[in-house]
């Protein structure tokens, strides 16, 4: 059910599967909560993934038998815990994430409705359609990894990558969509931008999003982004 | 107070790190070479937590507004305190208005400082280092420049009787001086999805450290590796040591402020033990591998701990004689 490899002497990955689809994301998600509420001592940091969860750990902890290998007491520990995942999420919020799509926003809207053979209108119409859940948080903080992109929206990344993406970008890279947090680098095409803040370090909740959380685009216009703009801290 | 008259090539606050934070996409963080960040707290009294300066291949020049205990660890640097020279593994007193000189960072690529009670600027999500590329914690998210002034925390060691003077211990402690300055074999836990051909590959040659390294990670340069044939690896966890082969088939050492999750196929990663020789590279030093099993990690890792303790016996025995 579960795998486990070594990721050098001081971490883990806990293997669930090997494919991108919600159920085997709700066991890897059921497992780190499994894994904080066990408190273990020597556990440093859980790092969900699609389908893995990364576990940092003290390899010179007390808890370790030192005269015995590490992994069959590593496992020990976590076997209990990996035992009848629910492949469902418990909780999970609903956020709604409104984006001015196309324009001075969306630079690359044109090239993904070409690519897709649509109007740009459409390529709105089915980006702002599906129900995306977040599977989990990684690349630069706050960013969503999310699942439920129309294949007909996948666009190839620049060939170039442009210097600097700006904070709120929503863009299509391949077949995955997601938003930059913050100016960063990026390769992927951007179709629009939000006004709301995914990051910052010293909100009491930094990050907007949380895996398991569905995620649903509501189209808004330039005049409305700019508005919310102004008010959003 | 810390008042800094020169911010050096690349100086930062640094501690050991937000890990916790990885699983919101924050990286890890925290100075290079933890080992010597916390030899530079232990020799001030600090607990191994504290914050310090991490000194990248040319120092600052600092003052001390108030009498304070400091000390170097990490590589070997040019430094000053006034006119006296600063040995790193001493510990020193700099009295009140005296101007700690730091040059070239000479055996590696970084020292550390630490001062007694530490840096005292604001923990964000659990630590005082900086995320330079999200650009937050440490000091304002950023390197120091000239003008800054640093808060210092209240220090566990007394001030010495003649607090006036500068003095320098003429004992030295620094076990983390383990490294070479050109040339590092470091000690790889193979990946066991690696394909055995790829790892014979990589263990068979030898890399330069490319200048487009940074604490994010060290890109090397040499001659392309073959990429595995089919790279199935989802995005997942990495860690610190962990050593990336992207499709143009030259392997990235994965850094302090790595992303937390990748995913390029991964060779393997870098033995703890060998984490302080892998911080200490320089770009243009050489870079060879060689594999070891996750319990030859782990003996060598028990064996330095026990190295590290009688080295913390021996401090504890001088910090008793200073009062």
């Amino acid at each position: 059910m579960a795998r486990l490899h070594a990721l050098g002497d001081a971490a883990a990955l806990v293997a669930l599967g090997d494919t991108i689809d919600p159920a085997t994301n709700a066991r890897v998600h059921a497992l780190a909560a499994r894994l904080h509420a066990q408190h273990f001592p020597w556990l440093h940091a859980v790092v969900p993934a699609y389908a893995s969860l990364t576990l940092h750990y003290d390899p010179l902890h007390a808890s370790w038998d030192r005269e015995q290998p590490l992994w069959p007491q590593l496992e020990a520990q976590l076997a209990p815990l990996w035992q009848d995942l629910p492949a469902t999420f418990a909780t999970g919020r609903r956020i709604e994430i409104p984006v001015w799509y196309g324009g001075a926003a969306g630079p690359d809207l044109e090239r993904v409705a070409a690519q897709a053979g649509l109007a740009p209108d459409d390529v709105v119409a089915r980006h702002a359609a599906p129900d995306y859940r977040v599977y989990f948080l990684g690349f630069m903080p706050g960013f969503p990894y999310l699942g439920g992109l129309d294949a007909a929206l996948a666009t190839p990344r620049l060939a170039t990558p442009r210097a600097q993406v700006p904070a709120g970008s929503v863009a299509i890279g391949g077949a995955q969509t997601g938003i930059y947090p913050q100016v960063a680098p990026g390769g992927w095409n951007l179709i629009g931008r939000t006004p709301l803040r995914l990051f910052d370090p010293v909100r009491a909740t930094p990050c907007l999003l949380a895996p398991g959380d569905t995620l649903v685009f509501r189209v808004i216009d330039a005049a409305t982004f700019r508005a919310l703009e102004a008010t959003s801290c | 107070m810390l008042s800094v008259l020169a911010g050096g090539l690349l100086t930062t606050v640094q501690d050991q790190g937000r890990s916790a934070w990885q699983c919101a996409g924050v990286s890890a963080g925290g100075a290079m070479d933890r080992a010597a960040a916390r030899w530079a707290n232990r020799i001030v009294g600090n607990a191994d937590t504290a914050a310090v300066l991490e000194i990248t291949l040319r120092g600052p020049t600092l003052q001390f507004t108030g009498g304070c205990w400091l000390a170097l660890a990490g590589s070997e640097l040019d430094a000053h305190l006034d006119a006296q020279p600063l040995p790193v593994g001493s510990l020193a007193w700099a009295p009140a208005g005296s101007r700690l000189t730091l040059g070239a960072v000479r055996g590696g690529c970084r020292s550390y400082l630490a001062l007694a009670g530490g840096l005292d600027v604001p923990v964000v999500l659990g630590s005082r280092s900086t995320a330079l590329r999200a650009g937050f914690g440490g000091w304002g998210g950023r390197p120091l420049q000239k003008g800054d002034a640093l808060p210092v925390g209240v220090p566990s060691l007394p001030a010495p009787r003649v607090a006036a003077r500068a003095q320098v211990s003429s004992w030295r402690v620094d076990p983390a001086i383990r490294w070479a300055r050109s040339f590092a074999a470091l000690r790889l836990v193979a990946s066991d999805e690696l394909p055995p051909d790829c790892l014979a590959a990589l263990q068979a040659r030898e890399f330069t450290v490319s200048p487009q390294s940074d604490r994010m990670g060290l890109r090397l340069a040499g001659a392309a590796l073959a990429p595995p044939a089919q790279d199935l690896r989802l995005s997942a966890g990495l860690a610190f040591g962990s050593v990336q082969l992207p499709p143009d088939g030259r392997p990235i050492i994965l850094g302090a402020d790595r992303q937390p999750t990748g995913g390029y196929a991964l060779l393997g990663t870098v033995a703890t033990v060998d984490h302080g020789k892998l911080a200490q590279l320089c770009p243009g030093a050489r870079v060879a591998f060689a594999r070891l099993t996750l319990e030859e990690a782990r003996a060598a890792l028990y064996r330095e701990q026990a190295q590290e303790a009688r080295a913390q016996l021996m401090l504890a025995h001088q910090h008793r004689q200073l009062f």
